[in-house]
């Protein structure tokens, strides 16, 4: 029986998982520096530790909720083709076991 | 409060005649009306003990008839009959003594009861008879010529004039032991309302003791709510940052998961520390939570208290104030008793 370990995350009242592997850190809310000219997708773009990610809403990317920043709020690091990215959410749960066949079910 | 219910206050049975009569005015006028009218007196008590001193006592009585004791004894006892006369009839009583004079016995009565007599006279209504009175001398055992010789040196008056002298005392002295009831009676009473005034007084001023006590305690109570109050609010901040403390840790328990899954088979073992990491960051917040719980209860229970202590404060305020308009009553009363004491005592 395979399963897939992800780190579940909340946006509004709808709880989200994405792969383990994809993910490389969590983080608390930092400050973001907006950049001009980038779609409104990005976010901006913050500084850890000397490297710049640029974030994404992803609430709001996915069209889901606007999202408002509270204490909960965290930034999912992804690595993604070598690329980094910031995924905004409103709260980090857990990092789970999904087994695969209950995916399926859901697809 | 009061010792005695004021229907007990007058025991009348309890008087003397000096409670209620100023002997030295009553010696004046007993000296006075003796020499004016000629004739002996004296005051004396319930017992028949004298209350004053004899006014104008003739020679024949003073240094012969009382000088034996047959005499004395046979006086007394004229006296005694003369005493029980006037108290049986309330009435002044005229009468002749065992040496042949005539006597009188005026009652002094008070709500009923005797305080005492004035008794006197010592004269005759008719020139002696000297056989009669050498007959006394030998019987008492004086000289009877001297005796005589003393008789004769008695006033003559009629048995009216006695027995108007006898009423005159009579009224008079029972005139000054009304007076003097009702002045002890006053007295007495504006002694009684002092002593009541000062027993209020004493009272009011440990009412107002205790009030400032309570007013007191209540700024203790006040200054310890407050107390409680900001300590609740350092609870809270240290509870803020406990909850960060939380927060981080499972943040941290994650990323460690995160490593642990990307180490592959290497990482097994770390998983499980990364997964009771994140359980000790839950349940940090859990008991945050309550605590938080915890001191908003108190700070509500504090706060009831507060108002309680408050609302108690204003009555013992209100309580203070009470008291100090009821002493400033007593001592209106008190002024006013003191007048009433200083009447009593000028009468």
């Amino acid at each position: 029986m395979s399963k897939t370990k992800a780190v579940i995350f909340e946006i509004g009242a709808t709880r989200y998982g994405i792969d383990i592997m994809s993910s490389k850190e969590i983080i608390k809310l930092q400050t973001i520096t907006p950049i001009a000219g980038t779609s409104t997708v990005i976010e901006g773009v913050i500084s850890l530790r000397d490297k710049v990610i640029p974030v994404v809403r992803l609430g709001r990317f996915l069209g889901i909720s606007e999202q408002d920043y509270t204490e909960d709020t965290r930034i999912i690091i992804i690595e993604i083709n070598n690329r980094k990215f910031g995924l905004i959410v409103d709260n980090v749960c857990e990092v789970e076991d999904i087994l695969d066949e209950e995916m399926q079910k859901l697809i | 409060m009061f010792k005695q219910k004021a229907s007990e206050f007058f025991d009348v049975s309890s008087l003397n005649l000096s409670d209620v009569i100023d002997l030295d005015f009553l010696q004046k006028f007993q000296d006075n009306f003796a020499k004016g009218m000629g004739l002996a007196s004296v005051t004396v008590d319930d017992k028949g003990n004298p209350v004053t001193r004899p006014s104008c006592y003739t020679e024949f009585c003073m240094n012969f008839t009382h000088s034996t004791k047959i005499g004395d004894d046979r006086c007394a006892e004229s006296h005694r009959k003369g005493g029980e006369e006037a108290a049986r009839t309330g009435k002044p009583a005229v009468y002749h003594c065992h040496a042949g004079l005539i006597d009188f016995a005026a009652p002094i009565i008070l709500e009923g009861r005797q305080l005492g007599t004035i008794l006197g006279g010592q004269i005759l209504d008719q020139a002696p008879d000297a056989e009669r009175f050498k007959q006394t001398a030998k019987e008492i055992g004086v000289d009877p010529d001297k005796f005589v010789e003393a008789a004769n040196k008695i006033e003559i008056r009629t048995e009216e004039s006695i027995q108007a002298a006898a009423e005159v005392l009579y009224m008079v002295a029972n005139n000054l032991s009304k007076i003097g009831y009702s002045q002890y009676k006053l007295k007495n009473m504006s002694n009684n309302l002092h002593e009541g005034l000062t027993q209020i007084a004493a009272s009011m001023e440990q009412m107002a003791a205790s009030a400032a006590e309570v007013s007191q305690n209540q700024n203790l109570l006040n200054q310890e709510i407050s107390n409680v109050q900001s300590l609740s609010e350092q609870i809270n901040e240290v509870l803020a940052f406990i909850k960060q403390i939380a927060d981080e840790t499972k943040m941290l328990g994650l990323n460690a998961a995160i490593e642990a899954a990307r180490s592959g088979e290497a990482g097994r073992g770390f998983e499980v520390v990364a997964q009771e990491i994140r359980k000790l960051s839950d349940e940090s917040k859990q008991t945050v939570v309550k605590i938080r719980d915890l001191t908003t209860h108190i700070q509500k229970s504090v706060g009831k208290t507060l108002d309680t202590s408050s609302s108690t404060l204003s009555t013992t305020e209100q309580q203070a104030a009470a008291v100090q308009e009821v002493n400033a009553s007593v001592e209106e009363i008190m002024a006013l008793s003191e007048q009433l004491n200083k009447i009593s005592n000028d009468l």
